[in-house]
C-alpha cells in the first residue's frame, strides 16, 4: 500500500470516527431532550390533576356541609337513608380525588415521604382495629401475630399505615363471610416482613401480574373502590426502598407482603 | 354579648352553610368573599375569630392572611385557615404563616367547629 492510499485510509476511517460520534453525540441530545419532555409533561400532569382536585373539593363541601344539615333535620328513615348513600357516594368522591393525587405524585417520584422512628406493630393496631367491628359483624376472625423483636423502623408512618389499611380492606373485601385474615410480622434478614393472608376468594394467575397497574379491577370485584390503592401502596412500599409482592390460590386465599429495610 | 366568627370565603354556597352553623351555634357572623372587602368587613365587624379560605380568586388568600398578621388591630385574632389545597402541601406553610389552625376541605362540620372553640377558648 502507497503512502498516500495508507493517508486517505486513515483520513476514510477518521470520517467515519468523527461522523459516527456526531451521531452518537445527536442520538444523546435527543435523548436527553426527550427525556426533558417527558419530564415536563409529568409535571403538567401532576399540576393538572392538583388543580382538578382542588376545584372537586369545594362543591363537595357543599354537598357533605348541606347533607348534614338535612340529615339533623327530620328526614323520615327512608329518606336518611337516601341521604346517608349520597354522603357515602361524595366520601367516594373524595377518595377517587386523594388517590389520583397520590398517583400523579408517585409517577413523578414526587412521594414526600416524613421518615421517623416508628414501631410496625402499633401501625398494625390501629388498623387492625379500625376494621374490627366490620369483621366481628361479618364473624370474619381477624388475628394479629407479632414477633416480639421487631424494633424501631425508619418510615412514614402515615403512608405506610395507608398500604396497611389498603391490604387489611382489600382482604376484608375478599373474604366471605366465616372466614379469617391473619396479619403476620416478624424481622427477616435485616428486613421487617409484614404479611395479610385471608382466606377469600383467591386471584386468578393470570391476574396477579396485573393487580399493581392503575385502575385493574381484579374479576369478582364488586364496584367499590378506586382501583388505585394497590398501584399506591406500591409506590409507596418502594419509595421506602422495600417491595410489595403478592402470591394467591384461587379458592384458597391470597397473601399480600411487605418487605422494608430496617 | 355573642362572639363574632368573620368567614372569609368565595364560596358563596359555602358562606351560606357556615351562617346557619354559626348562628345556630349562637355566634353572630360577618362575610367576605376577596381580598379587598375582607379588610373592610374586618374593621367594621371587628370579629373575634376569622375563618379564610386560602382558594381566593388570584391567590388572595396568602396576601390576606398576610395583612392580617401584619395590621395592629388584627393580628392577635386566631385565624382558621380551610383549603381545598391538601394538608399535606399547605397545612405547613399555613402555620408558619400563623394560622390558629389548618382545615382542609372537604371538612366535617364537627372538625371545623372544634377548632373554632379552641380558638376562641370557648
Amino acid at each position: 500500500m502507497s503512502a498516500q492510499a495508507g493517508t486517505r485510509r486513515a483520513l476514510v476511517a477518521l470520517t467515519v470516527v468523527v461522523a459516527a460520534g456526531g451521531f452518537a453525540w445527536r442520538a444523546t441530545i435527543a435523548r436527553r431532550r426527550e427525556h426533558e419532555r417527558l419530564r415536563e409533561l409529568g409535571r403538567m400532569k401532576e399540576e393538572f390533576v392538583a388543580s382538578v382536585s382542588h376545584e372537586l373539593r369545594t362543591p363537595l363541601t357543599s354537598i357533605r356541609g348541606y347533607l348534614e344539615l338535612v340529615l339533623e333535620g327530620d328526614p323520615t328513615p327512608e329518606q336518611a337513608d337516601y341521604l346517608r348513600v349520597i354522603d357515602r357516594n361524595a366520601g367516594r368522591l373524595l377518595d377517587l380525588i386523594n388517590d389520583l393525587l397520590d398517583v400523579a405524585k408517585a409517577e413523578n417520584g414526587h412521594l414526600v415521604l416524613s421518615r421517623e422512628p416508628v414501631a410496625l406493630e402499633s401501625v398494625l393496631a390501629d388498623a387492625v382495629a379500625g376494621l374490627e367491628p366490620e369483621a366481628v359483624a361479618r364473624q370474619i376472625e381477624l388475628g394479629l401475630h407479632v414477633a416480639t423483636e421487631n424494633g424501631l423502623v425508619d418510615l412514614d408512618r402515615k403512608r405506610i399505615g395507608q398500604v396497611v389499611d389498603t391490604l387489611l380492606s382489600n382482604a376484608l373485601k375478599f373474604t366471605p363471610d366465616g372466614g379469617s385474615i391473619d396479619v403476620r410480622l416478624a424481622p427477616e434478614n435485616g428486613h421487617v416482613r409484614l404479611d395479610v393472608s385471608d382466606t377469600g376468594i383467591g386471584i386468578p394467575e393470570e391476574e396477579q401480574a396485573r393487580l399493581f397497574e392503575r385502575f385493574f379491577r381484579a374479576s369478582g370485584q364488586s364496584a367499590q373502590g378506586t382501583g388505585l390503592g394497590l398501584a399506591i401502596s406500591k409506590a409507596i412500599v418502594e419509595a421506602h426502598g422495600g417491595e410489595l409482592a403478592v402470591r394467591s390460590a384461587e379458592g384458597i386465599g391470597t397473601t399480600f407482603s411487605v418487605l422494608l429495610p430496617r | 354579648m355573642a362572639k363574632t366568627i368573620l368567614v372569609i370565603e368565595d364560596d358563596a354556597d359555602i358562606r351560606r352553610l357556615l351562617k346557619q352553623r354559626f348562628e345556630s351555634e349562637g355566634y353572630d357572623t360577618a362575610f367576605a368573599w376577596d381580598a379587598v372587602t375582607a379588610l373592610t368587613v374586618a374593621r367594621k365587624s371587628s370579629p373575634d375569630l376569622i375563618i379564610l379560605d386560602l382558594g381566593l380568586p388570584g391567590g388572595d388568600g396568602w396576601v390576606v392572611m398576610e395583612r392580617l398578621q401584619t395590621l395592629a388591630p388584627y393580628a392577635m385574632i386566631p385565624i382558621v385557615v380551610v383549603s381545598a389545597q391538601s394538608a399535606e402541601t399547605s397545612a405547613e406553610r399555613a402555620t408558619e404563616a400563623g394560622a390558629f389552625a389548618f382545615v382542609e376541605k372537604p371538612f366535617q362540620m364537627e372538625a371545623l367547629l372544634t377548632a373554632v372553640r379552641n380558638g376562641l377558648g370557648d
